[in-house]
């Protein structure tokens, strides 16, 4: 993947998005250890939230990823923080821009 | 304002609109529950909703082929009749309208389709059978079987999927949620709703306080005089500053006010006003004025004080930014928007607006400027007069009484939420609460029309009184509510003369006014408290003994429905009373 993607602002744009949904005690910051989990958002939020980063990326970036696949049937993701989702994109991801 | 409180129902999975709807910062506060989407429709079987009663609003939010099977069968190009469409519309208005007594207030989205699905191409719109023609049909006669409908709201989805663009529709959301759009599209939709909440409860802005140089016109008129503006002729930035005051009049013709408060020589802004030939706002459009130097903060509070207004139904519109921060600061209930610095902006930006929505339009909204260019007319002949009693009876003041009818059930409900001064108990309810209250309670509702000699000021007053639940021999004002326009005329003594000759009528001993203090209402209680009723200061409440007569003013005609049924009366029954009482 292009490393100069600049996946952690396509994520801070989906916690900006998502947090809108949230009441104030439960919105999600935007720092690299920040946590996200199934015990920070519901499923409903969860696939929200994946959903806009994945577009922002694909609109920001060009770049094609499918989040929503992270999510299991019980809502569990394989990452637990910022840091994490920034790692699961940058091996997931494919550009559609031709390199 | 108060926390709305309501209940969101949908085909979908409402689930992310309901959250933003609750989270966002915006005022008003509103909570919302998500009904269990899908079924919907057991809302409309009774007996069958836990949840019977919703406190405020209700939204009913559905996709057509959710609702339509025929309409889904349209969008597979399968052949679909006529007939069965429109009969499927019918039914599903059928169930609007029975849930809609569940709730104060059904709002109701009307039916899109994804902005992906093109139909037939061109000849969607053509034949018979195109989907965008069938869903233009299907809503058009959705809103006809709709109308009339107390308390039910068609809302415009097109609008919101206009507004979030590509982003409106979201298959993958759909297919993993179930929900259908982006959250663009709720949000618009949740600004709007909001709007409609506050307009519901008497907050939607009734004053345009206006700046003039570089707002109303291009220019500084006191450097360049008025022939010098920049206003209409061929110049794109005088035609978009034409389109601007066109906006504003359109909002004049609402029934909002519009005023002046310029930093200008007063002689001098009023020449361009009067004289410029491109102005297409005149002189007559503006309720009142303040062209000076002074503060214009202090300028917003005096006209404020003059047209007898709230701070909070104020919008304060100026090109500068200083000017801007300043009127926030000093009047935090002034709205004051962000103003564009581009011109061409200035009509689309008023527009946009969303403070002025109110789900109430009466004859009265239309003719509100001249109304209180009439009551100008009055204060300045009231301060030649020698007495306000003698300028009363000078002005050939008539009061028309008239028992609630179906036709003034929106303007008594819109006084009743929007009257916050001579107001006793600052209660809100909406045209079809106020309606199953009367049924319920067989409360005796009036709503009270004046004119004079200087003008038909409407439907101004309402009064509602009960026979009281507690003490048997007495009546009980619930709702005493007077436009502050008529304020002052003696109208108050009419309406407590009214409620002590219907409680005669019935043969009870006392009338029951029970004050609820507001921070606005106070001219309400110190009207009661020189009403020569007796005051129960443990529980607020004034009193009035049936067997002392309540006297008319001379001076006043009212005429219309009166509780001992006489029908028609004039100064001849004004003078019976008064003799009766002597």
């Amino acid at each position: 993947m292009n490393e100069k993607v600049d996946v952690v602002a396509a994520i801070y744009g989906g916690i900006d998005d998502i947090n809108k949904q949230l009441p104030a005690a439960k919105r999600l910051t935007k720092d690299p250890a920040a946590p996200i989990s199934a015990a920070d958002l519901d499923s409903l939020n969860m696939i929200n939230f994946l959903l806009a980063v994945e577009e922002r990326l694909q609109l920001d970036s060009n770049l094609e990823i499918d989040l929503g696949a992270a999510v299991s049937s019980s809502g569990e993701v394989p990452f637990k923080n910022v840091a994490e989702l920034v790692a699961y994109i940058r091996q997931n991801s494919k550009s559609s821009d031709p390199l | 304002m108060k926390q709305f409180e309501g209940l969101c129902w949908s085909s979908f999975n409402p689930g992310t609109f309901v959250q933003l709807l609750n989270n966002d910062e915006e005022a008003p506060v509103v909570h919302a529950e998500a009904g269990e989407y899908g079924q919907w429709f057991n809302l409309s079987a009774e007996g069958r909703d836990p949840k019977k009663q919703v406190r405020d609003f209700l939204i009913v939010w559905t996709m057509p082929e959710h609702i339509s099977p025929s309409f889904a069968r349209l969008l597979r190009f399968e052949p679909v009749s006529q007939d069965a469409l429109r009969r499927e519309v019918d039914d599903f208005s059928q169930m609007v309208l029975k849930m809609s007594g569940r709730a104060p207030l059904l709002l109701l989205p009307l039916w899109v389709v994804p902005t992906w699905h093109r139909g037939l191409g061109a000849l969607d719109m053509a034949v018979e059978g195109g989907v965008g023609r069938s869903l233009l049909e299907m809503n058009a006669r959705l809103c006809a079987n709709l109308r009339g409908a107390n308390g039910i709201y068609p809302l415009n989805t097109s609008k919101w999927i206009e507004c979030a663009g590509k982003r409106a529709f979201q298959p993958k959301l759909w297919h993993m949620t179930r929900n259908p759009f982006g959250n663009d599209v709720y949000l618009e939709a949740l600004r709007d709703i909001k709007a409609a909440l506050a307009g519901s409860a008497g907050k939607s802005k009734k004053l345009i306080v206006v700046d003039l140089d570089e707002t109303l016109w291009g220019g500084l008129v006191g450097e360049v005089g008025w022939q010098g503006l920049r206003l209409g002729g061929h110049d794109y930035v005088g035609e978009a500053l034409q389109d601007f005051q066109r906006a504003l009049k359109g909002l004049k013709n609402r029934g909002l006010l519009l005023a002046v408060a310029s930093k200008n020589d007063e002689s001098v802004a009023l020449a361009a006003i009067q004289r410029h030939p491109e102005m297409i706002l005149k002189l007559e459009d503006f309720v009142a004025w303040r062209i000076n130097w002074k503060d214009k903060a202090d300028n917003i509070i005096e006209l404020v004080k003059e047209l007898n207004l709230g701070m909070d139904a104020v919008v304060f519109i100026d090109d500068s930014e200083h000017e801007r921060q300043w009127v926030r600061h000093a009047l935090p209930e002034v709205y004051v928007p962000d103003w564009p610095t581009d011109k061409t902006l200035y009509a689309s930006h008023l527009l946009s607006l969303r403070c002025f929505d109110s789900l109430q339009v009466s004859a009265e909204d239309a003719a509100r400027t001249k109304m209180y260019q009439e009551e100008t007319s009055r204060s300045q002949a009231r301060s030649e007069d020698a007495s306000m009693e003698e300028w009363l009876a000078a002005s050939d003041l008539q009061v028309t009484v008239r028992r609630l009818e179906e036709v003034d059930l929106p303007r008594v409900a819109q006084l009743i939420n929007k009257t916050n001064q001579m107001n006793l108990t600052t209660r809100r309810l909406s045209e079809l609460e106020l309606k199953r209250w009367c049924e319920n309670t067989g409360a005796a509702v009036w709503s009270i029309r004046v004119s004079d000699r200087f003008g038909d000021s409407g439907l101004s007053g309402v009064l509602s009184a009960v026979i009281d639940t507690d003490a048997e021999d007495a009546v009980r004002i619930v709702d005493y509510v007077l436009s502050c326009r008529v304020i002052g005329r003696k109208i108050e003594d009419v309406m407590l003369h009214l409620a002590v000759e219907w409680a005669r009528s019935l043969h009870k001993a006392n009338v029951l006014a029970t004050y609820v203090p507001s921070d606005r209402n106070g001219v309400c209680r110190n009207f009661w408290m020189n009403s020569g009723c007796a005051w129960q200061k443990e529980n607020s409440t004034f009193v009035w003994p049936v067997d002392q007569t309540h006297f008319l003013p001379q001076y006043i005609q009212v005429r219309g429905d009166l509780p001992d049924g006489q029908g028609e009366t004039s100064h001849q029954r004004a003078e019976g009373v008064r003799a009766h009482g002597a």
